[in-house]
């Protein structure tokens, strides 16, 4: 038994900055995305990466980047890995990872099981895989990710995957515990959960999310597919 | 000159100083790719030679930090014989030798490297060493202050074909500003924000420091001797980043 990985994503102000490495998450995103309220210039990324603890690992969100923004954020000096968050195909995957040198997480939208059988595509390619919930169609001002919305946790069971994954959508403090009990993940992630509002981080919200999924105790004979005794 | 941008953390020449072959190889390894190069000076090469200073750089860039100061027959000698055996991405002379010695230099290196089939390394001078003040300068018979003579030795490399000099933090932009964007400036001395050896003589974190116009920082002990010293790099190459990513 050993505590999961913890991402905080959409981290664009010091404050949520600090309270992601002071509670102890190890990863943080930034949204490379200008539509979101999350989005972040290269510049504030760089100066945000600077202040994080030395092991925390600085993802880079990126939805359907063009080569000029992968270079661009690859560029900065500032990333350790990239999210791409879009329609990006496992060849586009693979290319990206190429084309940068940089460890690459795939995030899928997930409303149904073909959603999750996707993920075999990327299986191998990616150096991880996101699991997060699809809008429904027609949701007005939907983002890629960060909509508050998780999907059916029930759809992971019996996944196989060789790449590690990660659990995502409407992630708090509160239900985080329960996700990584049914689902087995070993990795969540939030963003809209540890916020007060979409775009406003609540550095109390991310210390609560990080401790109690910290606090959760995965076990390894976990599996999806196994019921949640309780 | 190229142009394309250069990663933060290749901005980044990681000092070795240390006699011990050990401990030089066991840092070079432990450091990867986490900076752009090592350095190696006079303490390593007089008690290892070339051979010492291959397996040490290994396949990482190597600034070999030898300060040539001699007739131009000489240093174009040692820069033969240095560019042949060390194979450095970077290596120096000392400006203030003249410039018929930088000429035979500058010819040595770039006709050295076509002979053995290599990049043409980087020549660099030193201008004025950064232990040296006004007073000092004046004892030995140089103008100061040292700004102005420094100024004075970047323009001579220049125009002597050197590709950029050694400089301190203090003469980044005057000289960035006299020898244009394309001369190199490597720049030592500088201490990251918070290390250990942080003192009121730090001018310049190596952020600051790239921000004002220098294209490579020498950076010592805060990394080498770091529990983790790629770690140390990193935290070098973001506060880079923090300071240029525009």
């Amino acid at each position: 038994m050993t505590g999961v990985l913890v991402k905080i994503c959409g981290v664009s102000d010091a404050a949520a900055a600090r309270a992601a490495g002071e509670a102890g998450a190890d990863m943080v995103g930034f949204v490379f995305y200008p539509p979101s309220p999350r989005a972040v210039t290269p510049a504030r990324a760089a100066e945000l990466a600077r202040d994080l603890p030395a092991g925390v690992l600085r993802v880079a969100l990126l939805v359907d980047a063009d080569d000029a923004l992968v270079d661009a954020v690859a560029a900065t000096g500032a990333v350790d890995m990239l999210q791409l968050h879009g329609r990006e195909t496992p060849e586009r995957v693979a290319a990206i990872r190429a084309r940068t040198g940089l460890p690459v997480m795939k995030a899928l939208a997930v409303a149904g099981a073909a959603d999750v059988e996707a993920a075999a595509a990327y299986d191998g390619v990616a150096d991880r895989i996101l699991f997060d919930a699809k809008p429904p169609n027609g949701m007005a001002g939907a983002l890629p990710g960060g909509n508050g919305l998780s999907f059916d946790w029930r759809l992971l069971e019996g996944l196989r995957l060789d790449t590690p994954w990660m659990l995502s959508g409407g992630l708090d403090a509160g239900n985080v515990a329960v996700a990584i009990r049914l689902t087995g993940a070993r990795a969540v992630d939030a963003s809209s959960g540890v916020e007060d509002r979409p775009g406003t981080k609540n550095p109390d919200k991310i210390r609560a999310f990080v401790a109690a999924a910290k606090a959760t105790a995965f076990d390894c004979q976990k599996r999806p597919g196994m019921s949640a005794a309780s | 000159m190229n142009l394309t941008p250069i990663a933060p953390k290749d901005r980044i020449l990681a000092a070795i100083d240390t006699p011990d072959r050990g401990v030089a190889i066991g840092l070079a390894e432990r450091l990867g790719d986490s900076v752009g190069g090592i350095k190696l000076g006079l303490e390593f090469f007089n008690a290892h030679g070339p051979d010492g200073v291959v397996a040490v750089a290994g396949s990482s860039p190597l600034f070999l930090d030898l300060k040539y100061h001699d007739i131009p027959n000489t240093v174009a000698g040692a820069v033969r014989s240095a560019v042949a055996a060390c194979r450095p991405r970077i290596l120096n002379i000392h400006a203030s030798g003249g410039t018929a010695m930088m000429r035979a230099a500058v010819a040595a290196n770039r006709d050295t490297a076509a002979a053995v089939g290599i990049d043409r390394p980087t020549l660099i001078a030193v201008t004025v060493l950064t232990s040296l003040d006004d007073r000092d300068l004046a004892a030995v018979g140089q103008h100061g202050p040292a700004a102005g003579q420094a100024l004075r030795l970047a323009r001579l490399a220049q125009d002597a074909g050197c590709d950029g000099v050694v400089c301190s933090p203090l003469e980044i932009s005057a000289i960035r500003a006299a020898c244009g964007p394309g001369f190199l400036l490597v720049v030592p001395g500088i201490r990251p924000a918070g290390s250990a050896e942080d003192d009121q003589k730090r001018v310049m974190t190596p952020g600051e420091a790239v921000a004002a116009g220098a294209d490579y920082v020498v950076i010592g002990r805060p990394i080498t001797r770091a529990d983790d010293p790629a770690s140390a790099a990193r935290a070098i190459a973001l506060d880079i980043a923090a300071e240029t990513v525009s």
